[in-house]
């Protein structure tokens, strides 16, 4: 089971990854576009879309990374105490 | 050699028009539910066999994939909140999968590489996560928006940061599921008017690739359905745990 | 792009896909599921149940085990001691018997030793006797001739004593 859990993670790390960033770029931009046309303040808001777009899609990334690493650090443990199991040692 | 997107459009076959709104049923509407009523009768036929407590080969595969999807369920939203939420993921699994392999029929459709199709669904549980984060938390779920640990001069910048992030979390659903699902079948449908339009002893060559890519089409399509799945159950598990 | 330029189709596919959505959604919730979970979870039990019984059983086994073993382990003492015992018994009866015997042998002996000198010291009075007369006898036909009887007793008296003493005077060898 722990070996699927820690396959099932990095496959959808692998396919996560990527598009949060951009995605998260375009948001912002997209949030302060419509800002600037709101108040008529173009184009400020859109480049301090861009900025914080940018920081949430980072935010995002190490997010999951750090979920990852949590992850990853749980699977090493339960390696480390596998060969006390009595039935590890059979193999 | 007409056009890689050309499958893409839309033909309506059944027209209907609702107080000027078009609500026609389309090629695209037809194949989902193709494939919709093959999960369905699938279930069907384990149910109607009689569950038994040693299965057979259909039931094998039902128990398999219900067992994946609660293993999901259980680690991202919990043992017992992810209960009440088990059959909506599941369905909205099978659903996907159903709509992405149907689409690798020739000839039919993925209804989900219309980016308004997955779009609707990743808004609708944007706004599922929304209310299941302020029946359970009230107004304490808008500090969901302040992350924890974060200096208190810090949170003027941190509440647009994670509006953005949160609001950036349904898009990236929708548009990853689109863009895996329309790439894919636009490689296909490249390299199937490739060997259609070579000459016969060359043919093979596109065609032998088809197959493959037809194969790694097939992985695609699982996988987007269990990526769309899971981030499903991560967003419903964020807001019922709250950091 | 056909899916941005047919922007005509958008409601038709928004809505049917969540309403496909939402009746696929019904169906399988209201009757595919309840009954392949429960069966799933049915066996999941049955089997923990049966992991627990075969627990159950394995340290019931284990603890049969261990009172056979240790009943063996007394009925092995109780051999060993009704042995011991045994051989001990027998080795006093042996012991017994031998004292017995040699008691016997003893007794057997000293009693003939007994024998032996009562029949020795017989011998010896009769012997004496027999010498005596003889003696006299003897001496009274040669003195009738030679010498008057008290002189004649006196000499034998005295022939007598010297036959005893050294009768005696031999025996004591």
């Amino acid at each position: 089971m722990n070996e699927g859990s820690g396959f099932r993670q990095g496959l959808s790390i692998a396919f996560r990854l990527g598009i949060e960033l951009t995605v998260a770029t375009l948001v912002g931009a997209g949030m302060g576009y419509g800002l600037d046309h709101l108040l008529g303040t173009r184009p400020w808001f859109l480049v301090l879309g861009v900025f914080l777009g940018a920081t949430a899609g980072a935010l995002n990334v190490y997010r999951i990374a750090q979920d990852f690493q949590v992850e990853d650090e749980g699977g090493e443990k339960k390696d480390r105490s596998d060969p006390e199991d009595p039935s590890g040692k059979s193999d | 050699m007409e056009s890689p997107l050309h499958h893409f459009e839309v033909h309506p076959v059944i027209p209907i028009h609702v107080m000027g709104v078009d609500l026609s049923i389309n090629n695209a509407v037809l194949a989902m539910w193709v494939g919709l009523a093959v999960v369905f009768f699938f279930f069907i036929v384990v149910v109607k066999n009689g569950v038994k407590t040693i299965p057979g080969k259909l039931q094998s595969v039902a128990e398999i994939s219900l067992l994946f999807i609660r293993n999901l369920v259980d680690e991202f939203i919990g043992k017992e909140e992810g209960k009440k939420y088990f059959p909506f993921v599941a369905s909205l699994f099978f659903f996907i999968l159903a709509c992405n392999l149907v689409g690798l029929i020739p000839g039919s459709y993925t209804i989900t590489s219309q980016l308004v199709v997955t779009g609707a669904f990743a808004f609708g549980i944007f706004i599922l996560t929304l209310i299941i984060g302020f029946a359970k938390h009230g107004a304490h779920f808008l500090s969901i928006l302040v992350p924890p640990g974060v200096p208190k001069i810090m949170i003027p910048l941190m509440i647009p940061i994670e509006i953005i992030s949160m609001v950036a979390r349904p898009i990236s659903l929708s548009v990853r599921l689109f863009a895996n699902m329309t790439a894919g079948h636009t490689v296909l449908a490249v390299l199937f008017g490739l060997a259609m339009s070579a000459s016969v002893f060359l043919g093979w060559l596109p065609f032998g690739f088809t197959v493959v890519i037809n194969g790694l089409e097939i992985a695609i399509a699982f996988i987007q359905a269990y990526i769309f799945t899971t981030l499903t159950c991560v967003y419903i598990g964020d807001v019922i745990k709250l950091h | 792009m056909p899916q941005f330029e047919q922007v005509g189709v958008f409601s038709s596919l928004i809505f049917w896909s969540l309403i496909s959505f939402a009746i696929l959604l019904y169906l399988l919730w209201r009757y595919a599921f309840p009954p392949i979970i429960e069966a799933l979870e049915d066996r999941e039990k049955k089997i923990r149940d049966d992991i627990d019984a075969a627990e159950r059983m394995k340290q019931e086994g284990q603890k049969l085990k261990a009172d056979l073993e240790a009943e063996l382990k007394k009925a092995h003492e109780k051999a060993n001691t009704i042995v011991q015992m045994a051989s001990d018994e027998s080795r006093k009866i042996q012991e017994r018997t031998l004292h017995e015997t040699q008691a016997k042998v003893r007794q057997m002996q000293e009693d003939a030793q007994q024998e032996i000198q009562v029949l020795h010291h017989k011998l010896l009075g009769e012997i004496r006797g027999y010498t005596a007369a003889l003696t006299i006898a003897t001496a009274e036909k040669f003195l009738k001739k030679a010498i008057d009887d008290a002189e004649g007793k006196r000499m034998v008296n005295e022939s007598i004593d010297e036959v005893i003493r050294s009768l005696e005077k031999q025996a004591r060898n």
